[in-house]
């Protein structure tokens, strides 16, 4: 009886095995791995809608030396002092609550984190001080500061 | 005589159009009904098998199943409550608008406008309150009667998965009324899916890796709560996450099925099953070995329907019975769910404002215990330590497989007495943790400069469990079996949770300060 040859009945894969069925898994695994791909980026946003990260806060006149600013739609404080002018967030590093400040301390109002005035842990489940934020002057002499420059604490632009 | 019959012919053909025509109703009946009418145990067992809404149940079940104290009919209500937040649901999403701009007015104009609006709001919240509670007794219940064993392994992991995806329902349904409640919830609940930044941090590898971004990023769809995060939020519990549930669900009740039905113990003392419906054929058909014949139609696990034995006489017919006692169940369930919606409306707070955080900013109530957790490690509490507890859970019919006594509450009278003391020590622990926390705070109020990630290891939560760990080991070599362990463990677990969540909700007010009481909370 003449059994045709299949795979489970041949010693060898023949060339053409290898290269029919190689060819075509190949092609398969490329082709769910293409649509994968393409399918699971979807999710992940390249936009991000919301505030823009650099923002105006005014002259160097607003802020003569002793100056707190708290701007409340950006969530970033403020301190010019002699040394400087300086711009702090908000931001409690523990969840994303926001401080609120104190004489001489940030409280944060969801789990009492506390903070120095310098942005530094003190209490609390806080894992991170507050980030210092870069404060630059544009060519029109305007102060903005950039959200998305994070510097040491501590960096002030002295004006 | 031709004639004769072909007058005949034409003649019945216009009277057989009349007489279909009258017979029309009873006709389509029973084209509908194939099974004709159940007055025959036959035909109530063909209504059952070949229904495709019925046929989930087998065509008869066994009179230990429809006791009420045991199983309390929880997975019925868990069912029943799904598909009441289903129909709910659906009426919802006719006025309901998933825009920053119009969602609150539409929750509004579903409260005083749309008529019953109210009151099927107040369904849809007190059915999905009450869905999580079920589903916890649920999950309870299957442990203590040791219901995830012999080839119900897996069944109890799937059931684990529709517990996630519970939670995760009600988690992305809270945000939707997009008031000043919704809004901060969510923001904790996304910062905890950002809290692996704690840990990538502490480890210096966010550079590489920043996973906590990432998901963060992907639930809201931006960095923080806005439009996209509110349609995405929308998206996931209107449909996907329903959908998800409904497939495992599926999965969920056919493995029973497969199973050989809910679980019941070997050897059934027949005290337990009076007052149960009895089978009155047994006694005349099944006197001596069965002469039916059968037609194999599945193979289906487990020692049951055994003709040899007495099992037979224990078997009552899914109609009208099971039916009763499920109807009875969703009954109750629903009952309980009108009348608290009724007397009390589920609550609706100011516009969400970014600018200005709740205070105190509390999740939904079944996550009060973890946002405690939170309060001391952010990753830890949001992610460490739930993650242990699933894959924990999920372990169980895995590292127990004693031959126990399936179908029996808590084992034995050891295994009751097991429960209660480890009841008492989870109590204990939890109290002298949280007493230490609130008067003397953690870590960093004695240390400010100590590194997070001793913090992230070393916390009230990762203690409790290694505590309950070492008290899950020490049952073991007391009592010399895994089952008492997994007792001891999963009270433990059960018990914390319930204190957890109590003291969460009670205890912590303003800035998660301590108070006795929330009427001593200052007044902002």
């Amino acid at each position: 009886m003449n059994a045709k040859e299949t795979i489970e009945n041949r010693e060898e894969i023949t060339r053409r095995f290898f290269l029919g069925w190689g060819s075509a898994t190949i092609i398969g695994m490329a082709s769910l791995a293409a649509s994968l791909l393409t399918m699971l980026r979807m999710p992940i946003p390249s936009l991000m809608p919301g505030k823009a990260a650099r923002f105006k806060i005014g002259n160097k006149e607003d802020f003569p030396p002793g100056t707190t600013k708290y701007f409340e739609m950006e969530q970033v404080y403020v301190f010019a002092d002699q040394k400087g002018i300086s711009a702090m967030s908000a931001i409690c590093t523990h969840l994303g609550c926001i401080v609120s400040k104190e004489q001489k301390q940030f409280v944060c109002p969801c789990h009492g984190s506390r903070y120095d005035l310098t942005g530094r842990v003190m209490q609390g489940p806080a894992p991170k001080n507050l980030s210092w934020y870069s404060v630059a002057m544009l060519p029109s002499a305007k102060l903005v500061v950039d959200r998305n420059k994070v510097v040491q604490p501590g960096t002030k632009l002295l004006v | 005589m031709n004639e004769e019959r072909k007058i005949d012919s034409a003649v019945s053909a216009l009277s057989q159009y009349f007489q279909n025509l009258k017979q029309f109703p009873q006709n389509f009946l029973a084209s509908v009904a194939r099974h004709g009418a159940l007055d025959s145990r036959r035909a109530r067992a063909q209504a059952v098998f070949s229904n495709v809404f019925l046929h989930v149940h087998s065509a008869k079940v066994h009179r230990f199943s429809l006791r009420w104290n045991y199983t309390f009919g929880l997975g019925i209500m868990c069912v029943g409550l799904f598909a009441i937040l289903i129909i709910t649901g659906l009426l919802l999403m006719i006025y309901y608008r998933p825009d920053t701009q119009h969602a609150y007015n539409s929750m509004k104009d579903l409260i005083y406008i749309v008529p019953s609006g109210r009151l099927v709001r107040n369904v849809h919240r007190w059915g999905a309150h009450l869905m999580v509670i079920a589903v916890f007794l649920h999950m309870a219940r299957v442990f203590y009667t040791s219901s995830y064993k012999k080839g119900r392994e897996f069944n109890w992991v799937i059931g684990l998965v529709l517990f996630i995806f519970t939670l995760a329902l009600s988690f992305t349904g809270y945000l939707l009324p997009w008031d000043q409640l919704a809004y901060w919830a969510t923001t904790i609940g996304a910062n905890i899916a950002a809290s692996p930044r704690e840990l990538t941090d502490a480890l210096h590898l966010t550079w590489i890796f920043d996973i906590g971004t990432l998901q963060k990023r992907l639930l809201l769809g931006a960095d923080s709560i806005g439009n996209d995060a509110l349609i995405r939020f929308y998206f996931l519990h209107s449909v996907f996450l329903p959908l998800l549930l409904t497939l495992f669900l599926m999965v969920h009740l056919w493995r029973i099925r497969k199973d050989g039905g809910l679980s019941r113990p070997d050897v059934i003392d027949s005290r337990l099953l009076e007052g149960l419906p009895e089978n009155t054929m047994a006694q005349k058909t099944f006197a001596a070995k069965s002469k039916k014949t059968y037609n194999l139609v599945a193979m289906v696990r487990g020692k049951r329907i055994s003709f040899d034995d007495d099992s037979p006489e224990n078997l009552v017919d899914t109609i009208p019975h099971a039916l009763t006692y499920e109807f009875v169940a969703f009954m109750f369930i629903l009952a309980i769910t009108i009348v608290l919606s009724y007397f009390f409306d589920a609550p609706l707070k100011e516009p969400a404002n970014p600018i200005l955080p709740e205070n105190p900013a509390k999740a939904p109530w079944y996550f009060l215990g973890l946002q405690e957790l939170v309060s001391y490690s952010a990753f830890m509490g949001g992610i460490g330590i739930p993650t242990i507890a699933i894959v924990g859970l999920a372990l169980i019919p895995y590292i127990d497989r004693t031959e126990g006594s399936v179908g029996k509450w808590f084992e034995n009278k050891s295994g009751l007495r097991l429960t209660l003391w480890s009841a008492l020590f989870a109590t204990v622990s939890c109290v002298a943790m949280l007493t230490i926390t609130v008067n003397f705070g953690w870590f960093r109020n004695w240390f400010p400069q100590i590194p997070q990630l001793v913090i992230i290891v070393v916390n009230p939560g990762t203690i409790l469990v290694l505590l309950f760990s070492i008290w899950s080991i020490f049952t073991i070599k007391i009592f010399d079996s895994i089952r008492f362990g997994a007792i001891a463990l999963f009270t433990c677990f059960f018990v914390s949770f319930i204190i957890l969540t109590y003291f969460a909700s009670i205890h912590r007010g303003p800035n998660w300060g301590f108070y006795w009481w929330p009427s001593l909370w200052p007044i902002n």
